[in-house]
């Protein structure tokens, strides 16, 4: 029998893995696990976290969004720098919870393109489409695997009576702020944005970078002999003409159904969360912090509302797991990730507009127990396959075949493989406007 | 008749084919050359000239396009800031055919002067574009037509087309209609928001409009209420376009500007682009500008494929091109557009196009079909010469300002509000034609104690009718109501709203959904026999609400006892025929009256030009 794999993490990964059953070690105590910290700081942490890496004999390690993501002086050439992982040979995993160009912030962006180009690690994309243009912007090992509940100690009991008050409760921020930053924007710099927009409406199953590249041509997407900072330059434009399609989804996908409930239903909407008031002028109440006190409402109020980040084109975000973990029953924005997931209509319900949205809310408070049924069916159906646990082992299985544990460090990059496939490449073949698409 | 024209070509040829005698009139000017800048000094200037020409030639009604022959007098007291409308003072009825927005047709007199304008009843304002006539409806604007634009009258060569001679390429005339994107302006982000709302959502609930997106589903602005004063009006009506500004640059964008981007990079020569502000815009040339007149309409007929790409900032009409390619007999190929199944059967007369992909894939399917190309642009062509001239858009018009048809004015209320006020409480309501129970649920808010009856015949519509009853303790009934007890035809139409007892009317604006699909035997009633048959004292009857696709009138006639006592009546109206000899508003007024009611309002339909609902309370 094999002794179980040593897997480091940080704490919010811990139990999950333990979970999974392997042998889990928390990283070691830093200034900071700040995503956002600054490419000094991840040199100053590199030695502490080899050395543990080091003492403990750790085989993988897996964290949210780069925080664990620390740097050494290259083995082969000292005025270069390298993963900490890397220098050890081990396999290093990032489970983006955030788009990468919401992390690692404090880095310059010529820095933090050059190391997401480093073949010494795993990128975890929840999202499709985010993957597939990470991809097609040249970044090697993109593991492409949906998101998951964390392990907790659950409560299978029956759903409680709902709590007198609000039928409907929303729990997250507006997706963006950028309508009342009171920014200016160029109208030049919206256009390949509003142009995704529109053809977004017509053709759904194409992602921006179909879009901007294939059918509109707005730009190139690198290539492997452009040189290191033209490829950088080239990935930051792509994402500066993004900027406007991101602002569109925020809209389109969460702050307007916000908006319209709470002018439709008055206090029968529950808006939980911060900036509400100051971004759209509605009422609201605080972010709750206590994650057992989230939980708990999530099972009180009778319909949990699950809309997705604005800045996603697809997959399905955390609390489409989190609302089903712990029993609550969830109507969401169909996302077309979802079926793939979940059975609509017995394990959660979807609605695809507003007025499909109040519909299901009468629907759904004049049939308790069908709500109470689809809230149980969508509980055991994420405890059954939806926790983090699943996706580390998953995420294990993947690596073992690609010969990348115990010793088989350096990673190809074709043999990391995602696990969905968007059919926006095949639909694009269709169109007859296809370019290959640049091997890089 | 006597037309006074404000000199405008496509007008003065419908009228002469017409046979009307025409009256020619100088229409409002701008140094610029563009007529919509023409500033009040220049409208009080043809002011004058044209009262002295009526005075001396006589006019029955006035006509001109996008409101050119708005013109001012000086007011009897001579003091500057004292201005008649002309056409008031010289007691003529104008009618304006707007072309673009109002916005932008009114821009030299200001926003401010022009709403003032807009609310002479004597100026019907006939707008091309569907939903910015509804706007202007839902502000309160009276006399707001919607009437398609149309190909001028003018000799058409309707000789077959060989296609081996056309040019094999696709073509598209027009300019680049906004600066927005040019201006290279900086623009506030919290500017935008309401414009990214509505192009979020419209993807989602492609028939609504903005004006039901900004005040109906998110509350951005309040509507204009009776009791506003004219200083809130005209800053809501403010506000209300300032905020659209951004939606008509994405429609823009999503309309036409994309398309164009799209085909000068995957067809390169092969696309042939004719119009002005593509290479400021985009840095795309375009061709040459094509000469007026024959020459222009000869380019559609040579022409493979013309595409067709409506005006920015329409959110539903058809633009004028869409006429003159298919009367020049040209092959249209056009994206999606709300009104063009109301004017053209697709994929007979013309051929539609809902992507970029579509859009190609359509492309070369029509180059290798020559023969079906050309046989779709011939029957487009027929289609146009017969119903989409100008001339006809005249009869529409003179049809629309004949004497003794009501011209409609919304209410700015809600019916409930209205009906709550006329009638406190009630004691039984009738919902007849209740479908699935929609506004029997409305009717129990209403009335919490109220006894409701909610008539529905049709049984797959019935069962969910019953589901709804049981939930908001009403009582279902399995009938149809009209002027006879028995049974009679039901004919099922493609919209489950739409079944009638009354037959198809041919060329109905809703041939969509009521056309005919099967059709079904059902019992049927009066409302007086049935309170008879169940016992019920018609006096107990409060409020009758219909909703039965024409057959309105009908169920009056078999309800002559109930409506004697019966205080409100709350009714479906038609303003044209939608079904076969269905009755119009002035049907239902006069039978009502007739019974000692009187018209208290009448409420917007999303189809506001053809149908509403009406109230009417005992006198």
């Amino acid at each position: 029998m094999p002794s179980p794999l040593r897997i480091a993490t940080t704490k919010q990964l811990h139990h999950s893995a333990q979970q999974a059953g392997f042998e889990v070690f928390c990283l070691p105590t830093l200034p900071s696990y700040d995503f956002n910290r600054s490419l000094e700081q991840r040199f100053s942490d590199g030695p502490i976290i080899k050395k543990f890496l080091e003492d403990h004999q750790i085989e993988l390690v897996v964290d949210f969004n780069t925080e664990a993501l620390t740097l050494v002086p290259s083995t082969d050439n000292p005025s270069e720098m390298m993963l900490a992982t890397a220098a050890l040979r081990i396999p290093y995993v990032a489970c983006y919870l955030d788009p990468i160009t919401s992390t690692m912030a404090n880095v310059p962006w010529s820095d933090h393109w050059h190391i997401l180009e480093s073949h010494d690690w795993i990128k975890w994309i929840w999202e499709t489409a985010h993957s597939d243009e990470l991809k097609r912007l040249g970044l090697p090992n993109i593991l492409t695997m949906p998101m998951a509940a964390a392990n907790d100690d659950f409560n299978t009991s029956p759903l409680p009576d709902p709590d007198p008050g609000p039928v409907i409760a929303f729990m997250g921020h507006p997706a963006s702020g950028w309508f009342k930053s009171g920014q200016t924007v160029s109208s030049e710099a919206i256009v390949p944005g509003l142009t995704a927009a529109a053809v977004h409406a017509d053709m759904p199953d194409l992602a921006f970078h179909n879009i901007y590249y294939d059918l509109y041509e707005f730009a190139q997407p690198p290539i492997r002999s452009d040189d290191r900072a033209i490829r950088a330059e080239k990935s930051a434009k792509y994402f500066n003409d993004k900027f406007f399609y991101n602002a569109y989804l925020a809209i389109k996908q969460r702050d307007r159904f916000a908006k319209f409930l709470h002018h439709k239903l008055g206090d029968a909407f529950e808006l939980v969360g911060d900036h509400w008031g100051e971004i759209h002028r509605l009422k609201h109440t605080p972010r709750i912090w206590d994650m057992k006190a989230l939980h708990e409402r999530m099972r009180r109020v009778p319909i949990c509302l699950n809309l997705m980040k604005g800045c996603l084109e697809s997959g399905l975000n955390i609390r489409h797991f989190e609302i089903t973990s712990h029993g609550g029953f969830m109507l969401t924005y169909e996302t077309p990730e979802l079926s793939a997931n979940f059975e609509i209509g017995k394990e959660c319900d979807v609605f695809h507009d507003e007025h499909e949205l109040l519909e299901k809310i009468k629907y759904y408070m004049a049939h308790d127990k069908e709500r109470r049924e689809i809230a149980a069916a969508g509980q055991r159906r994420t405890l059954r396959q939806h926790l983090y646990s699943h996706r580390f082992q998953t995420l294990v299985d993947l690596l073992r075949k690609a010969g990348m544990l115990r010793g088989g460090s350096v990673i190809p990059d074709s043999q990391v493989t995602s696990m969905t496939n968007t059919p926006a490449q095949d639909l694009l073949s269709k169109t007859k406007t296809d370019q290959p698409v640049q091997k890089v | 008749m006597r037309v006074g024209v404000f000199e405008h070509g496509w007008w003065t040829d419908a009228c002469r084919q017409r046979g009307h005698d025409i009256v020619p009139l100088p229409a409002a000017t701008h140094p610029s050359g563009n007529a919509y800048a023409s500033d009040m000094g220049s409208r009080l200037a043809i002011g004058q000239s044209v009262a002295r020409l009526l005075r001396e030639q006589g006019a029955d009604f006035l006509l001109d396009n996008s409101g050119t022959g708005l013109g001012f007098l000086p007011g009897l007291n001579d003091s500057p800031s004292d201005i008649a409308l002309l056409h008031e003072s010289t007691g003529h009825v104008l009618c304006s055919h707007f072309i673009d927005p109002m916005v932008t047709a009114l821009q030299g007199i200001g926003w401010q002067t022009a709403w003032q304008c807009l609310q002479s009843t004597q100026w019907v304002k006939a707008i091309w574009d569907r939903a910015q006539a509804y706007e202007l409806q839902r502000f309160g604007v009276p006399n707001v037509l919607h009437i398609p634009m149309a190909a001028p009258v003018r000799h058409y060569d309707t000789t077959p087309i060989d296609p081996a001679k056309q040019r094999r390429v696709v073509s598209f005339i027009g300019g680049q209609n906004t600066t927005f994107f040019t201006s290279n302006q900086a623009v506030g982000t919290a500017a935008l928001l309401p414009g990214v709302l509505a192009g979020a959502t419209h993807p989602d609930m492609p028939h609504a409009f903005f004006w039901d997106l900004y005040h109906d589903a998110y509350g951005l602005g309040q509507p204009i209420l009776e009791s506003d004063d004219a200083h809130t009006r005209l800053l809501k009506t403010t506000n209300y376009f300032n905020a659209k500004l951004f939606y008509n640059a994405s429609l823009c964008m999503r309309n036409r500007d994309r398309f164009v981007i799209f085909l000068t990079r995957k067809l390169g020569e092969h696309f042939h682009l004719h119009g002005h502000g593509w290479d400021t815009a985009y840095g795309i040339a375009p061709r040459n500008p094509l000469p007026t007149g024959t020459p222009y309409f000869q380019h559609f007929r040579d022409t493979a494929i013309n595409i067709n790409l409506v005006n920015g900032n329409a959110e539903g009409g058809l633009n004028m091109r869409h006429f003159e390619i298919t009367a020049a007999g040209g092959f249209m190929l056009c994206y999606r557009q709300p009104e063009l199944a109301t004017c053209f059967d697709i994929g007979k007369e013309c051929v539609m196009f809902t992507s970029e992909a579509d859009l190609l894939e359509k492309i070369d399917y029509y180059l290798q079909h020559p023969d079906e190309r050309v046989a779709i642009a011939a029957a487009g062509q027929r289609r146009t010469l017969n119903n989409h001239l100008y001339s006809h858009r005249l009869d529409t018009l003179l049809s629309a300002l004949a004497p003794g048809e009501p011209h409609i004015k919304f209410s700015l209320t809600r019916w409930t509000d209205d009906c709550k006020s006329l009638l406190p409480e009630a004691d039984i309501v009738l919902d007849i034609g209740a479908n699935v129970g929609y506004m029997a649920k409305g009717l129990r808010k209403l009335y919490p104690q109220a006894e409701i009856h909610s008539f529905e015949p049709v049984p797959e519509v019935f069962e969910q009718l019953q589901k709804t009853c049981v939930d908001i303790s009403a009582h279902p009934v399995q009938k149809a109501v009209a002027d006879r007890d028995g049974t009679m035809t039901m004919n099922l139409t493609a919209s489950s709203e739409c079944h009638s007892l009354l037959g198809f009317q041919e060329g109905n604006p809703c041939a969509q959904w009521t056309r005919i699909v099967g059709e079904q035997q059902v019992d049927v009633c009066t409302l007086d026999h049935w309170c008879e048959e169940n016992n019920i004292d018609p006096a107990r009857i409060d409020l009758v609400k219909l909703d039965i696709q024409g057959a309105e009138l009908k169920a009056l006639h078999g309800a002559r006892r109930v409506l004697k006592s019966a205080k409100v009546v709350y009714t479906e109206v038609s303003f044209v025929p939608l079904y076969k000899e269905s009755p119009l508003l002035s049907d239902i007024d006069g039978f009502l009256a007739n019974c000692g009611f009187r018209r208290h309002a009448i409420y917007p339909s999303d189809q506001p030009q053809n149908w509403g609902d009406a109230l009417y309370v005992k006198t």
